[in-house]
């Protein structure tokens, strides 16, 4: 993850990167190879504790899912 | 308008142990002699990231030919770049490839020529297969991202399904599976190379049989011939537009291949700032925008998406760089590119043209950096 002048936050892929918005550099930036799916989830629901929690939850795996799909990250 | 590049491809050297059928280097390639040292090298990455390009893809030739690849990975990253390194891997022994990650190396991509060791090293003109294999199982088990890109072509694509089992079997995160572009070397070795339009129909179902059974755990990019295409493909994404390509002279280009175009001078990064090359020389600005266009492409709806296609194409089959790309359905001269793939139902008896090394003149002093 880097900070581009002009594009804001981007995640940087084999010969591909991705604009990250709203909560996303976050949740990347807690992605460290430490903390579990379980990890990630509680720090964003304490984060963000005015969200409905089980909302926060179905949108962070969605997004981690689909950074799967592109091989940007793996679960351990 | 305002063009920010996001990429630069760094040849780094021209030398390689390979002299594979497909190079996409020149056909008159630079010496070692003049290569750009460590030094000039670290200068350009910290110029590049200036300008706003995020993507440092380190290529050849072979870098690995170079003395101070992890060097050049490491200013890199200090640039704040993602340092890429395109390798054939020959010679990639454990100590060295530990140092490239201590480095900061993010991705790997390691090429293949074909699943089977026979054919692979009759294109690479060497033996090259097994220790790419072995180099692979190395690569994996450290904690880095991993391409293996496979160059096809009518005379293994009927294998496409045993590349995707060895890309499993080695557990790759991306495979790439790159149709030759019929440029440079390619382009003198065209008529042996173009799959036929079978293959092309098989390609498109094995790849997304393969792509629907591996989500999730290894992505499959594919890129297909433009020659079998109704319309060019946005080459290098616009000329001038978001990438560039810096030889190992320090010559700036917009594309590989841009040289083939008469009558354009490049500058190079000794003599001049990246920033002017990218913004102010003639060569960058030559096919932005759309003045230079003719019909059909300056009223042509598509323009804005494919920029009339391939300028080196264009020149290549027409001897006309302004002219609409030749592969595109309503370009003049799409009948050639027909004879080209009308052809690929013979077999051919014409000999592979091989890749030549650049003379291996002397190298400058080393320098510090």
């Amino acid at each position: 993850m880097t900070q581009s002048a002009d594009l804001g936050p981007v995640l940087l892929l084999p010969e591909s990167m991705l604009r990250l918005t709203g909560p996303g550099p976050r949740i990347i930036e807690l992605c460290d190879g430490a903390r579990t799916l379980g990890d990630v989830i509680a720090v964003l629901q304490s984060e963000f504790g005015g969200a409905d929690p089980e909302m926060i939850r179905r949108e962070v795996e969605a997004f981690l899912i689909s950074l799967q799909e592109r091989r940007a990250l793996n679960f351990e | 308008m305002n063009f920010v590049p996001r990429a630069l491809i760094a040849e780094v050297t021209h030398r390689c142990p390979l002299r594979c059928v497909y190079c996409s280097n020149p056909v008159e390639m630079r010496s070692r002699a003049g290569e750009l040292t460590t030094a000039e090298w670290a200068r350009v990455f910290g110029e590049a990231a200036a300008l706003g390009v995020l993507q440092l893809h380190l290529t050849g030739g072979e870098p690995l030919a170079r003395p101070d690849t992890e060097q050049l990975v490491k200013s890199g990253r200090a640039a704040g770049l993602y340092v890429n390194m395109i390798t054939s891997g020959i010679g990639l022994a454990e100590p060295r490839l530990e140092a490239l990650v201590a480095a900061g190396l993010d991705h790997v991509q390691l090429s293949f020529q074909d699943a089977e060791q026979g054919p692979a090293d009759e294109i690479a003109g060497t033996r090259a297969h097994a220790s790419k294999l072995e180099l692979a199982r190395r690569i994996r088990k450290h904690r880095i991202a991993f391409t293996m890109n496979i160059v096809v072509h009518r005379n293994n694509l009927d294998r496409l399904p045993a590349m995707i089992a060895l890309a499993e079997e080695l557990q790759v995160d991306k495979l790439e599976v790159a149709n030759v572009q019929y440029y440079g070397w390619a382009f003198e070795n065209r008529g042996k190379l173009l799959p036929t339009r079978e293959q092309m129909r098989e390609t498109v179902a094995v790849v997304e049989a393969a792509r629907e059974r591996l989500k999730g755990r290894m992505r499959i990019d594919c890129v297909l011939p433009d020659y079998y295409a109704r319309y060019p493909k946005a080459c290098m994404g616009g000329w001038g537009q978001g990438l560039m390509l810096i030889d190992p002279a320090g010559v700036a280009l917009p594309c590989h291949a841009a040289r083939v175009i008469p009558g354009l001078s490049f500058d190079d990064v000794r003599s001049r700032p990246l920033r002017w090359i990218w913004e102010e020389s003639p060569a960058f600005q030559r096919f932005r925008g759309d003045a230079w266009m003719q019909e059909p492409c300056r009223s042509c709806e598509r323009k804005t998406r494919d920029f009339g296609g391939c300028r080196c194409q264009a020149f290549l089959y027409t001897g006309d760089e302004n002219a609409t790309d030749p592969v595109c359905s309503l370009a003049p001269s799409r009948p050639l590119i027909d004879a080209v793939i009308a052809d690929t139902a013979a077999v051919s008896e014409a000999q592979w043209v091989y890749r030549i090394n650049p003379s291996n003149a002397a190298a400058p002093a080393p320098t510090s950096s």
